[in-house]
């Protein structure tokens, strides 16, 4: 059995060592095999240079996955975009308790075309185990790819998804990532878009409680002219949650006129949580505009007076304002069986609150 | 005999440690309407939040007993779920909650259970009174909202939740004609079928002229100088609050 001690979601550049932000680190970390891939929606051909590739793209979590995946021979499955073609490509993975395993997906736009992905995991609520999924993507020039991830693992699951993206000229990436369970989540993003005119768009949702933790390193590398960028982060942690995310905008020499924006919007549920946020932006071009902005805390006592005054109890107030941070991403969901789905999810109070959990954890004792 | 519904005596009220109300004593039956005016200031609005329970407003002393209970033991929520019910002047935004889930989810902390069909139903025929469009009901919470709108917003949940006091402040402050005409409508339409008592606060007369007004009180200074019949508000209208306010 091989194991790997792994350096994830490195930031590009580091910080201060004693804040413990520059990267993440996994230890002992072992796959057994591929998780069982499901594809439904068009048939799709595979993309063979892309698979080739594969590891000249760069994703966010890093190159430790990479060697990871080559040590345990993880092949990738390869999907490329037709002409015309509107249905969109849902792919899912199941996990069951004990899996180690990995997937590598690769995405190709061709020019001119659009792809619609949508990737869907999840695991039984108490089943144990790691999963880590590679998705590459390459945007031809003119192309668009639109992505919703959706995650909800169980409480003791590890999960890592990386994403590593190349935009052509003019090419455009849309991505929707929510995380609504996962005991030990490490997201990576890192779009490069090397073309002029090209542009990426990301929505981070998610909601972490209990003893779990959050993980995110997403960046942005504006190489092209004009090429525009705005990454949206939102949550909600309660109950000894932690979350770190690391945003950075990196502008290289020769990006003129380039624009990148990045915020985010934590909800602290009580003072028990760790919430870790450092935007990073590069600027080695001078004709460029980055801003970033966050606003982190408890709701605001109007807020809650305002909730409480209709008779809804400062408990149920908070679940309201978690819920709202997912809501708000759900209704950017383009796709309407999909968005309906994860809407009727939220207000059938299926989402995993502290409570559900202890439930679970006295059920299993 | 009337049933008491609300009693009020020697109420204090601070805010950040400075006195707003001196000493106030109201009376309200079930289903009567009574009227509260005072030029700015003079802390109508303080009462009104006071009595729900925003944590800003302390209280040193004084007693509030609501339907045979002490109204200031209980928290926000419980006081709403008793039956009293506060309109805002300016309704925060929620961005993510919409208008009609936030609505379902107050009739369910209440006890409620409502069928989805049902509440849209139910909730259908409210927007139609207040002449609300009705994809309003999916829209955020207030977010993006015009004055009007936030208004109509708030006297929907008033005709939804059905407290047994509402406590209307400035309803009618920043709307055109038209607007206050509909939203008199909803509060008529609360009054009349569903015996609801009214506190309404307000320094101007456009949304009383539809309703029926049993008492009129005058606050200056924080304190209620003056408590009459509906023909209080007509005298006010025409001579204004000066003559009350030597008597503070």
């Amino acid at each position: 059995m091989n194991e790997m001690d792994m350096v994830v979601n490195r930031l590009p550049v580091k910080t201060w060592n004693h804040l413990h932000m520059n990267e993440s680190s996994l230890k002992a970390v072992h796959i057994a095999g591929e998780g069982a891939l499901r594809a439904a929606g068009p048939k799709l051909k595979p993309d063979e240079s892309l698979s080739r590739a594969f590891d000249s793209i760069a994703g966010g979590v890093g190159r430790d996955l990479d060697l990871l995946a080559a040590q345990a021979g993880v092949k990738v499955a390869s999907f490329t975009s037709e002409a015309g073609g509107t249905e969109p490509l849902k792919l899912q993975l199941s996990y069951g308790e004990g899996d180690a395993v990995m997937n590598r997906i690769g995405l190709t736009v061709r020019e001119g075309q659009r792809l619609d992905v949508i990737m869907d995991y999840r695991s039984e609520p108490l089943a144990k185990g790691l999963a880590a999924v590679q998705t590459k993507i390459h945007v031809h020039t003119g192309g668009r790819l639109r992505l919703i991830q959706l995650q909800r693992m169980g409480d003791k699951y590890t999960f890592i998804n990386d994403i590593g993206v190349q935009c052509e000229e003019d090419g455009d990436f849309e991505l929707i990532q929510m995380v609504f369970s996962g005991h030990r989540t490490y997201m990576g993003c890192e779009a490069a878009l090397k073309g002029d005119y090209s542009t990426f768009k990301g929505d981070i949702a998610y909601a972490v409680s209990g003893e779990d933790s959050l993980d995110i390193n997403d960046v942005v590398r504006h190489m092209g002219k004009h090429t525009e960028c705005e990454i949206n982060a939102a949550g909600s942690l309660s109950n000894r949650a932690r979350k770190l995310f690391r945003g950075t905008i990196d502008f290289a020499k020769g990006a003129k006129g380039a624009v990148g924006n990045e915020k985010e919007e934590v909800l602290l549920v009580d003072e028990t949580v760790v919430n870790q946020t450092i935007p990073l932006i590069l600027c080695a071009e001078e004709d460029v505009v980055g801003n970033h902005g966050a606003t982190i805390g408890r709701p605001a006592e109007e807020l809650l007076f305002y909730l409480t005054s209709r008779g809804i109890s400062v408990e149920e107030a908070y679940r309201i304002l978690k819920n709202a941070k997912l809501e708000a991403v759900c209704t950017k969901i383009w796709d309407e069986t999909v968005r309906q789905e994860l809407l009727d999810f939220l207000h059938e109070g299926q989402l995993c609150d502290d409570a559900m959990k202890e439930d679970r954890t006295n059920g299993e004792a | 005999m009337s049933q008491e519904l609300l009693k009020v005596e020697q109420l204090f009220v601070e805010v950040e440690k400075k006195q707003i109300l001196h000493g106030i004593d109201l009376q309200m039956n079930a289903g009567e309407t009574h009227v509260l005016m005072g030029p700015n200031g003079a802390g109508k609005s303080t009462l009104g939040y006071a009595l729900m329970g925003n944590p800003k407003y302390e209280v040193p002393g004084g007693a509030a007993v609501f339907q045979g209970e002490d109204l200031l033991a209980k928290s926000t929520s419980e006081r709403a779920q008793a039956g009293l019910f506060l309109s805002f002047q300016n309704p925060v935004e929620v961005p993510g909650v919409s208008l009609g889930s936030f609505i379902r989810s107050a009739m369910e902390q209440r006890g409620e259970k409502i069928s989805l069909w049902n509440f849209r139903k139910a909730v259908r025929k409210q927007m139609e009174l207040l002449q609300m469009d009705e994809s309003y009901i999916d829209r955020d919470l207030n977010v993006g909202f015009s004055g009007g709108e936030k208004k109509k917003a708030e006297i929907l949940q008033l005709l939804m939740l059905k407290p047994a006091l509402a406590i209307l402040d400035e309803t009618d402050s920043g709307l055109d004609v038209d607007a206050v005409k509909t939203v008199s409508l909803g509060v008529e339409e609360y009054q009349k079928n569903q015996n609801g008592a009214l506190l309404i606060i307000t320094h101007s007369t456009r949304i009383l002229e539809s309703l029926h007004v049993d008492y009129t009180h005058v606050l200056v200074n924080g304190k209620i100088v003056a408590t009459g019949d509906a023909s209080m508000i007509e005298e006010i209208n025409a001579c204004g609050f000066e003559r009350y306010i030597d008597r503070a």
